[in-house]
């Protein structure tokens, strides 16, 4: 990659992330999986297995739960026992397309979320520190120091 | 996704081993997917939680910057900031980082739900399920000043500066 295809190299690069992101969001909100698209094809999903990973408790009630990440609120038919509003949460649920619901079939509660969104912090703040110390940027370029 | 400073932590580990220069940018490519990837989303969606009217294709898309074929154009493009006779290895090194933080990350266990790894050929999804997705908060506390200690006694340079003969 000399100097001279700097610009064609980038402008290829740039393009093919926004082709890429272009295509993957429309992909994530048409996919045929999921609780919405269960919604407007309720035969076809009866009793299918639907997979939650990390959604977060936005509401408890006494027979469920609601979920939410993006999308929601997702209710869910499932014991509350031991949950709190913002835990999050990994459900196997199954689509009830009568009751158009999903009824929780395993669950995991991630207790260690909160410390992880730390350590995501404090990852950043590391982050920071590497880029002030590791590089120095010379005649508009950047130099790595070691 | 593992936790940053763990991704940080494995880095270190690598140059540990290899010795070789670039230990920021090998460090700094083990993060970007996150930052690059999944703090963008995070963000867009609270915002869309909030009432703000960001569309959701703003959410899922910056999560490509985590699949192999959009680390290898990110990887690229940050490559292009060094000089040109640096280039090379820079890139070397930051996709080899962006790769180990992918490496790390199929480890997880999400309930089957994994990683685009062919996207956008093929979205069939995969992860080998070792370990939970927060297991790695266990770890970091004693992973990261271990590997940074391991590195700092290995790197290069390291043991020839210890052998400096003293002036008489």
């Amino acid at each position: 990659m000399t100097d001279r295809a700097r610009p064609w190299v980038a402008g290829a690069c740039m393009a093919w992330l926004l082709v890429m992101a272009g295509l993957y969001g429309y992909y994530s909100i048409t996919k045929p999986v999921g609780f919405r698209y269960c919604l407007s094809h309720l035969e076809e999903c009866r009793g299918r297995t639907i997979l939650l990973p990390l959604w977060r408790v936005t509401d408890i009630r006494a027979d469920g739960y609601d979920l939410y990440k993006i999308t929601g609120p997702i209710p869910v038919e499932g014991d509350p026992e031991g949950l709190a509003l913002g835990d999050t949460l990994s459900v196997v649920s199954v689509f009830d397309p009568d009751r158009q619901l999903l009824v929780e079939r395993e669950r995991e509660v991630h207790h260690l979320r909160k410390a992880k969104v730390l350590l995501g912090i404090l990852g950043v703040l590391m982050t920071a520190v590497l880029v002030l110390v590791g590089f120095r940027w010379q005649d508009g370029r950047l130099v790595a120091r070691g | 996704m593992a936790d940053l400073v763990t991704h940080m932590a494995t880095g270190f580990l690598v140059k540990a081993v290899t010795r070789k220069g670039h230990t920021a940018t090998l460090v700094l490519g083990t993060v970007l997917p996150d930052l690059v990837a999944r703090a963008p989303g995070l963000v867009f969606a609270r915002l869309r939680e909030g009432g703000a009217p960001i569309p959701e294709t703003f959410v899922h898309g910056p999560q490509v910057a985590h699949m192999p074929l959009g680390m290898l154009a990110l990887g690229t493009l940050l490559a292009l900031l060094f000089r040109e006779k640096d280039r090379l290895e820079a890139w070397k090194n930051l996709v080899g980082g962006l790769f180990l933080h992918l490496a790390l990350d199929l480890c997880q266990d999400h309930m089957g739900v994994g990683y685009m790894l062919f996207y956008p050929f093929s979205t069939h999804d995969f992860e080998l399920g070792w370990f939970g997705s927060e297991a790695t908060v266990l770890w970091a506390p004693w992973l990261a000043p271990l590997s940074v200690a391991l590195w700092w006694w290995r790197r290069e340079g390291a043991c020839e500066a210890e052998e400096v003969p003293q002036a008489p």
